[in-house]
């Protein structure tokens, strides 16, 4: 496959390494010519110097067909721009790169549709999804994101005291967005019906929107849900941002340290109900006096590695229960992965790799991608793209026959996710994500691929 | 100090008075019973012509010079504006009334400018028609501000007309909202009037007559408080007038500004506005205490129902700083007088035709003093301040301390100024006085109160609380930049 980057950064650059060691032909657009040149030295891909927001060069770069476009520039404007630029000049499917907000926004105007954007990645989002994933949900339970976390999978195991125990599904008045995917008695396991009844001791699978399965939780399973969660983040970065927004809810007690004053006056005025505190979060007295060793989650996350560790491990040692880090640098990942448990470090999460990831997921050829697989279980969970010339396309979910054990828990439509009704439709170019049993995958896979 | 542009604005004011004089010049040949009307053609005649002349000389002093305003010259504008029409406003009053001083008149033409509506006057069946309309029309032209109504029709004033404005008005220019300022304040002007007339409807409706409606609409929404009969509100023993009256007085308190958004259907500009929502809570608040003190009063013979009636009308009168009265609160429990002497510094909303501190500036107030007391012990913490869904700098919350910190100061001063003037008066009295005068409420108790009037106080008590009133009414700055002598020298 043919594949344009724009921006030899670090996302970009580890992206052009990825996908031209995996055999695409791979171009590169940078405007700096040092890096330009160091990029030429170390990958098999073509460099074009110039700049990403300029019809010319992008005309260079996409002349001989462009199957994937990637806009990975740290500035979002020229993001958008070029992303605009190349769907106009021929590219086939347009992914960019983003950092503000405010682009994902689709009250006002649909950012994506209008600059003909197929995908929007947010390196410091997806780091802080990383993070989020543990915090919002006591670690007993699996949880997974589908979606760029906009669709949260969890196993619930229904408590005795359950509100909703001895009821049957046809009865609970879910959430649109919520569906039951998968449920386990004792020995029995199955994708439950309409009048499948819970009881206790019951361990059920449900998707939907994390608030929402939030709140159905509290009606399964009363004791997990956990009392008051302190988190304490370290440094007011984009990734601090994006954990904050995730961790929007009153049962979370987020604290910011944050050294540039000005920088904390303007995150207070965005996130009233967030304690930002303005001080060196690597001395040990404001640690202290910020009472660390009490939370129950500590997060790094300034664009200094040294900092981040050493300030990891100090918290730690005052007796944060959980400690999270990022690492931006490259060279450091292995090795400190490597001392996780050393270090004390729980979790490590490097934005460039995860957005590598994430792109290189979008862009396999594999007819289906496992996305979880249940422990000791025959229920998988898969993502696969629905093909142009399938029979399924133009289809309502109803009218599809699927096998029996299937359901379909996310139907992403471009940038678009939601948690499909009997009613929606399924589109060419759609990737729907689906449980299932082991043995019912190529079924599905043939049913939304052949023709 | 550009003068020539001083005298200009000067000459606009005094003309406007003059406009209002014209007109009661014509109600007085029209209007006035028999026995009043050569005095009173005579009193507006003169009073007209002077000021006509003063308004035509200052033109000529401004015509040469040019015409730009500077935070300097807009602020001296508006000082020296008002002392100007109140000077200006006393000339009926001495030449139709035959026995009143000149302190006398000039508190009378203060206390209507400023909207404050204590008055030195009793008797007043017997004044001319004329002088009545002219009491009523100063307070609707104070209301809204003097200067505002021309801020709307001079375009040559450019972005001195939002200095003018904000020094005026409690709003900020910013809070308007539109692109240029004299289309916002114009919508301003707008909405004043349509409200004034949908008001007289209401009064005539309530069984007003035509004259009453109008004199009354003018001294509700202006939160002035005159009133054509010497008993108040309370010689027409009208309920329905009353609860109206609460009605339109409780609007005179709201923010101008939200009304519009209101009318233009913009509601979220109104649910976020915390000033709001504090305000009537408040209103409602105190109305509920005084309910209470008021049944539970062994001397009281009110029913429930005129008991909230008479509650809810004293307090919304007070907290708007209207100062209308349906019952002699002097003679209820002290705990109402302290419940309605906080009503009365507490004050309506900014942007509002009200006086007092503003009820946004005590939300902010309490916020700053609550994020101190954190920071005492937690110096590190950054805390952002909203009101009204906005956060406000650092340096704005200075600025709203500092005026509540001047005002404290002045009404200290003040106080004192006045125990020494009348050092015969009850300590209630001389409080009173102070609230009643630098919040442009109107009555206050004892020696003040409802039922009494200011004419036996000492001519120079009377001349010192005018100028308290117009220092309230200008929220302080206007008037206090006068006395800073950098203000008036070339260099």
């Amino acid at each position: 496959m043919k594949v344009v980057i724009v921006g030899a950064g670090e996302v970009g650059r580890h992206l052009s390494h990825v996908l031209s060691d995996a055999g695409h032909d791979v171009t590169v657009v940078e405007t700096d010519p040092e890096r330009a040149s160091l990029i030429d030295e170390e990958h098999n891909v073509r460099v074009i110097s110039g700049s990403g927001s300029s019809a010319e060069t992008l005309k260079q770069a996409i002349a001989d067909g462009c199957d994937h476009f990637l806009a990975m520039t740290s500035q979002d404007e020229i993001n958008l721009i070029s992303c605009s630029l190349a769907r106009v000049l021929g590219a086939k499917t347009v992914i960019s790169r983003i950092h503000d907000q405010t682009f994902t926004d689709t009250s006002h105007i649909n950012y994506p549709l209008h600059f003909g954007i197929d995908m929007m990645l947010n390196p410091e989002g997806l780091c802080a999804l990383e993070f989020a994933k543990s915090i919002r949900n006591p670690a007993r339970i699996a949880v997974e994101n589908f979606a760029r976390g906009q669709i949260e999978a969890q196993r619930i195991i229904v408590d005795e005291r359950a509100r909703l125990r001895g009821k049957a599904l046809r009865d609970i008045k879910l959430h649109p967005e919520i569906k039951f995917g998968f449920y386990q008695r004792g020995e029995e396991q199955d994708i439950p019906g309409a009048d499948t009844v819970l009881e206790a001791g019951d361990v059920v699978t449900v998707f939907g929107p994390p608030h929402e399965l939030y709140k159905l939780r509290t009606n399964l399973d009363p004791h997990s849900i956990g009392t008051l969660v302190r988190v304490v983040i370290f440094g007011g970065s984009e990734t601090a941002v994006a954990l904050i927004r995730l961790l929007n809810n009153p049962r979370f007690k987020v604290r910011v340290i944050e050294k540039n004053e000005d920088k904390c006056r303007r995150l207070a005025e965005r996130f009233p109900h967030v304690t930002f505190i303005n001080g060196d979060g690597t001395s040990l007295r404001l640690l202290e006096e910020e009472q660390i060793g009490n939370a129950d989650y500590f997060v790094a996350s300034t664009s200094d590695d040294e900092r981040n560790v050493m300030t990891s491990m100090q918290a730690s040692k005052l007796g944060a229960k959980h400690v999270q880090t990022v690492i931006n640098k490259t060279d450091y990942e292995e090795i400190l992965y490597n001392m996780r448990s050393a270090l004390d470090i729980e979790t490590m999460v490097s934005p460039r790799l995860v957005t590598a990831n994430e792109v290189v997921r979008y862009l396999s050829k594999d007819p289906y991608i496992e996305l979880f697989s249940f422990p000791k279980q025959a229920a998988r969970i898969v993502e696969i793209q629905v093909s142009l010339d399938s029979s399924c396309a133009g289809r309502t979910l109803r009218e599809i026959s699927w096998p029996k054990h299937a359901v379909v828990v996310a139907l992403l439509h471009k940038f678009h996710v939601k948690v499909p009704g009997a009613d929606d439709r399924i589109l060419a170019g759609d990737r729907v994500i689906v449980i299932t049993r082991e043995e019912n995958i190529k079924e599905i896979t043939h049913l939304l691929q052949a023709g | 100090m550009n003068y020539a542009i001083l005298f200009k604005l000067q000459s606009a004011i005094i003309g406007a008075i003059a406009v209002a004089f014209a007109v009661c010049l014509g109600v007085a040949y029209v209007y006035d019973n028999q026995s009043t009307t050569d005095v009173a053609v005579a009193g507006f005649t003169v009073s007209f012509l002077v000021a006509a002349c003063v308004a035509a000389g200052l033109l000529v002093l401004g015509k040469t010079g040019d015409n730009t305003l500077f935070r300097k010259e807009a602020l001296a504008t508006i000082g020296t504006g008002w002392i100007a029409a109140s000077l200006m406003g006393a000339l009926p009053y001495l030449l139709i009334l035959p026995d009143i001083s000149f302190p006398e008149a000039f508190f009378e033409s203060a206390s209507g400018l400023t909207t404050t509506g204590a008055s030195v006057l009793s008797e007043l069946e017997n004044l001319p028609r004329s002088l009545h309309l002219w009491r009523a029309m100063s307070q609707w032209m104070g209301g809204l501000g003097v200067v505002v109504f021309f801020v709307a029709v001079l375009s040559f004033l450019g972005a001195g007309a939002k200095v003018l404005f904000s020094r005026e008005s409690s709003a900020q220019a910013a809070d308007l909202n539109t692109s240029r300022v004299q289309s916002g304040v114009l919508k301003l002007v707008k909405l004043y009037i349509g409200l004034s007339i949908i008001c007289t409807i209401t009064y005539k409706i309530c069984g007003l007559d035509w004259f009453d409606s109008i004199i009354h609409m003018f001294t509700t929404l202006s939160t002035g408080g005159f009133s054509t009969r010497s008993g108040s509100v309370a010689d027409f023993q009208n309920p329905l007038l009353e609860w109206a009256m609460i009605g339109y007085m409780a609007i005179g308190g709201t923010s101008f500004l939200l009304l519009i958004d209101a009318f233009g259907r913009r509601w979220k500009s109104i649910r976020s506005s915390s000033e709001l929502k504090t305000y009537y809570l408040l209103l409602i608040g105190f109305t509920f205490a005084i309910t209470i003190f008021l049944i539970g009063d062994p001397s009281n013979t009110l029913g429930a129902g005129d008991a909230i009636r008479t509650a809810a009308f004293q307090v919304v009168s007070i907290m708007t700083t209207t100062g209308y009265a349906t019952a002699d609160f002097d003679l209820w429990l002290p705990v109402t007088h302290i419940l309605l002497l906080a009503a009365m510094v507490i004050g309506g909303c900014s942007g509002s035709t009200a006086g007092g501190t503003k009820v946004i500036r005590f939300i902010v107030a309490l916020k700053v003093s609550a994020q101190q007391i954190e920071k005492a012990y937690r110096s590190r913490v950054v805390r952002t301040l909203k009101v009204n869904g906005k956060c406000l700098s650092i340096n704005e919350q200075e600025t709203i301390m500092v005026y509540i910190v001047i005002l404290m100061m002045v009404i200290f001063g003040g106080t004192l100024l006045i125990s020494f003037f009348e050092p015969s008066m009850s300590f209630e009295g001389t409080v009173s006085t102070m609230a009643a005068c630098l919040f442009n409420i109107g009555p206050g108790f004892a020696e003040v109160g409802p039922t009494q009037n200011f004419a036996g106080l000492h001519g120079y008590t009377q001349v010192f609380l005018s100028i308290l009133m117009i220092l309230g009414r200008l929220e302080l700055f206007a008037l206090l930049v006068l006395f800073s002598p950098a203000l008036w020298k070339r260099f």
